[in-house]
């Protein structure tokens, strides 16, 4: 049986392997412009940021990105920071990029912006369909004029199919995909409503999948010399993570009930220990036998119920009460420590407080404290890799709106200062 | 057809399960090349997922491996064999990236940590996936989604307040890092085509699923408070839920964030006289009458099919959606016009749904192009056609052992 794939000889050789070069940042060299608001969007242009690309925010006037004011908020701000400074999330999402202020009502505004992205490699935007004809910033349209512009974009359901103007925040697009359907872990009764999850899993995907696929693009680029439409749905981007009802649906038609969905080996499941609530998620015999052990081997795991892990799943109840009084003994960082020396998937289900004093997360120095001009302090959260000969520098702090507006109109653009106070007096530019 | 965008690359995969398996099939759906590498002693533990056709065992027969390994070669070496070791290393030499989700360490262990990649390739992109990193004290405890969830803190946010953790219910961690590893060995690759250089990345997944709750990190780390579990509010938005609609297991969502957006669901919801109530007057005031809100609310979604409440909201500017269960989702027309479903035409476990790549891009064909791949499926074709080795060393070193 043959497959469709061609081998192919592989191997970029478009540039000389050069040995032992200073490191450079990934993308350094990439001008991004980010068209983006709250979360998708702005998320991956930090992504694109994070690993070195100029990153110029787009701002409209006259409020700027509604995660400006997007709690949580600094609880000590800096004296003299206005109240559409103190987000925290607004200072995390946008550290690292500079901030341009136009009034895209005007048609100078969007000429502006049209200026800016003839020097650009990437647009990000989160705009939907109708907001892009508005602003005359349909693919066609920027295609046309720039074929080596990568575009890309991230919305709730896409830039096609009949809902690709639909309102939606992440949230309500997450609950489309189905990933609420079975959460909390324990769904008591038919009529309690899915829940949905911590964070905002939609935006985070969308935003994965939206600089993941403009740097395809890019990659693509260096051989075709063409720019492409990267058009990222949050919907999609959640989709693949629903594999489990999607098979069992492929399967035999069914979908798994709710409040009887069984993982069909046990102990799977969160559990009291003194201090608080560990998990406990074993998906082996052998696990098991190892966390008896640990318990002392009790008489009742002699049971031969006790032995198998999908009867221990059709007993979960009784395996919980016969477990619950040693486990209520434990401590949930020294039962951590303890379970794991026995090679056992067992940790504490902690609070923030706790998570950061975690011994592995102190020594990867996960996240640094700094000053920040508006929210006082300041902690960045490290993104979640480490690249040894590239480590990581404490970001530029968020741009106040339009910070950047007349040094990038006249470094990028060749604007004087004379233009840029005619702009002005036009309410083009604050 | 048009050209896919990453046909000129090639990636090796030494994964299980999802984080790196999920990171290469993104490649592999842009167009890229996936030698997806297994060993006889450590078979990718998805291929014993269940369900399997029929409900029989076998290596070939799951179909969470077939939705996960879509459109890659498979290939079989032993990198514990020097000999198995020696031609893994002949394919980085011709390879762009290498993905893998290890637990820390064992790359060494197997003689080819990410020193040894560059010597076989200087330009090459490494990728490690593992559950907390290459590095720090317990580095090499056991990490699988859900432990990961519970130790970063994403387990207690969810839930109800009061009640116990909750996780996502399908390994979040594992494809959060997956997309991770897909960008960032698109970001390497961006690099090399400029520089040469290649690159390696340390990813820890226990980091992945911290960066998914920033809000709660920040709340903490600069405001000192010890953030609560949301469950269906957002903080941000102070009209926000779940809602009952006509009939068991029916619900709709929707979301008012601005005073545009709250006077568009009054008159949505008929401009009902309690919309006029001071305590409803004001974001922050909604926000403390929260419950007795979504009592009134709720009273007009029972009247609704999630579907009808929908198109109402819709129709008025109001973000809404239906809540789906997984059937709904199949059927919803505007995924099936996208082209989000792909059939997966398997040889064992024949058609199945599968889906396109979250990365679409316009002129570049979503189809999956072919299933996961059969147990060494390209065995032959690899080692003949790509390393040029003759049949008899083929047959050789199968039967040493170095090439299963």
């Amino acid at each position: 049986m043959g497959s469709s794939i061609t081998l192919t000889p592989g191997l970029l050789q478009t540039a000389k392997i050069v040995g032992a070069m200073s490191p450079r940042p990934f993308l350094a060299g990439t001008l991004v412009i980010e068209l983006g608001e709250v979360y998708s969007a702005p998320f991956a242009g930090k992504l694109l940021a994070d690993l070195g690309a100029d990153v110029i925010k787009i701002e409209s006037l006259p409020k700027g990105d509604p995660a400006r004011s997007m709690p949580p908020f600094a609880r000590s701000p800096s004296p003299g920071a206005g109240p559409r400074d103190t987000s925290l999330m607004f200072a995390w999402l946008n550290a690292n990029k500079r901030s341009v202020a136009l009034n895209l009502r005007t048609i100078t505004g969007r000429k502006l912006l049209k200026g800016l992205l003839a020097k650009a490699d990437i647009f990000l935007h989160n705009k939907q369909p109708k907001d892009l004809e508005a602003l005359g910033l349909t693919y066609e349209e920027l295609h046309a004029q720039f074929p080596r512009l990568v575009v890309a974009s991230v919305t709730p359901y896409g830039q096609t199919g009949p809902y690709r103007n639909r309102k939606a925040y992440p949230s309500t697009a997450l609950h489309m995909t189905g990933a609420s359907w079975y959460t909390p872990q324990h769904v008591d009764a038919l009529d309690e409503p899915p829940l949905s999850l911590p964070g905002r899993p939609a935006a985070v995907m969308g935003g994965l999948a939206v600089a993941m696929g403009a740097l395809t693009a890019i990659v693509s680029r260096k051989v075709t010399g063409q720019g492409s439409h990267v058009d990222v749905s949050e919907t999609e981007s959640v989709m693949p993570t629903q594999s489990t009802p999607v098979n069992r649906f492929s399967f035999d038609g069914m979908v798994e009930p709710r409040n009887e969905r069984i993982y069909g080996i046990g102990p799977f499941d969160f559990f009291r220990v003194k201090d608080g609530w560990t998990s406990i998620f074993l998906v082996q015999d052998a696990h098991w036998n190892r966390l008896v052990k640990l318990m002392g081997d009790p008489d009742w795991s002699k049971d031969p119920i006790f032995k198998d892990r999908r009867t221990r799943a059709q007993y979960k109840e009784d395996v919980t009460a016969l477990m619950q009084p040693w486990l209520l003994e434990q401590t949930n960082e020294d039962f951590y420590v303890k379970a794991q020396a026995a090679d056992l998937p067992i940790g504490p289900a902690r609070t923030i407080d706790k998570t950061l004093t975690d011994p592995q997360f102190v020594s990867r120095r996960i996240f640094r404290k700094a000053r920040h001009p508006a929210t006082g302090d300041m902690a960045y959260l490290r993104p979640p890799y480490l690249t040894p000969s590239l480590p990581w520098q404490t970001p530029a702090p968020s741009p106040r709106l339009g910070q950047h507006t007349s040094a990038v109109l006249m470094s990028t653009l060749g604007l004087s200062r004379r233009q840029l106070t005619t702009l002005a007096a036009q309410g083009v530019i604050a | 057809m048009s050209r896919l965008p990453l046909s000129h690359i090639r990636v090796l995969e030494l994964g299980t399960a999802i984080a790196s398996p999920y990171a290469t099939s993104l490649l592999a759906d842009a167009g890229a090349e996936v030698v997806k590498i297994e060993t006889e002693r450590r078979p990718d533990n998805l291929r014993h997922n269940f369900p399997m056709l029929d409900g029989v065992g076998g290596v070939n027969r799951s179909f969470y491996f077939n939705i996960i390994n879509r459109n890659k070669l498979g290939l079989t070496i032993d990198l514990l064999h020097p000999e198995g070791r020696a031609h893994f290393l002949k394919l980085v030499g011709i390879s762009d990236v290498v993905i893998e989700n290890f637990a820390a360490g064992t790359m060494e262990r197997m003689g080819v940590p990410y020193g040894e990649l560059r010597k076989a390739n200087p330009g090459i992109i490494h990728v490690s996936l593992s559950g907390f990193g290459a590095t720090g004290p317990t580095r090499n405890y056991v990490a699988y989604g859900p432990l990961l969830e519970s130790v970063a803190g994403f387990a207690m946010l969810g839930g109800y307040e009061g009640g116990p953790p909750s996780n996502s219910a399908f390994v979040y961690t594992d494809y959060v890092s997956a997309l991770y590893g897909a960008m960032l060995a698109l970001s390497g690759l961006a690099r090399r085509q400029e520089t040469g250089q290649g690159a390696y990345f340390d990813v820890s997944q226990a980091e992945v699923t911290f960066n998914a709750i920033p809000d709660a990190f920040l709340q903490y780390a600069v405001n000192g408070s010890i953030p609560k579990k949301k469950e269906n509010r957002d903080e941000f938005i102070p009209v926000h839920g779940v809602y009952h609609c006509k009939g068991l297991e029916q619900w709709v969502t929707l979301g008012a964030r601005t005073e545009e957006e709250w006077a568009a669901l009054c008159k949505a919801l008929g401009d009902p006289a309690w919309a006029q109530r001071p305590e409803f007057a004001t974001p922050a005031s909604r926000v403390a009458h929260q419950a007795e809100l979504n009592k009134l609310i709720e009273a007009w979604t029972r009247r609704h099919t999630p579907q009808e409440a929908t198109d109402i909201l819709q129709q008025h500017g109001v973000a809404s959606a239906p809540v789906y269960n997984i059937q709904q989702v199949y059927e919803d027309p505007h995924l099936r016009e996208r082209g989000m479903w792909q059939e997966i035409v398997h040889p064992v476990i024949g058609r199945r749904p599968g889906y396109a790549s979250p990365a679409f891009i316009h002129g570049a064909s979503r189809e999956i192009r072919k299933a996961a791949p059969l147990w060494a499926e390209d065995n032959t074709r690899i080692y003949a056609e790509l390393l040029g080795m003759p049949p008899a060393d083929i047959t050789r070193l199968t039967e040493a052992k170095a090439l299963v």
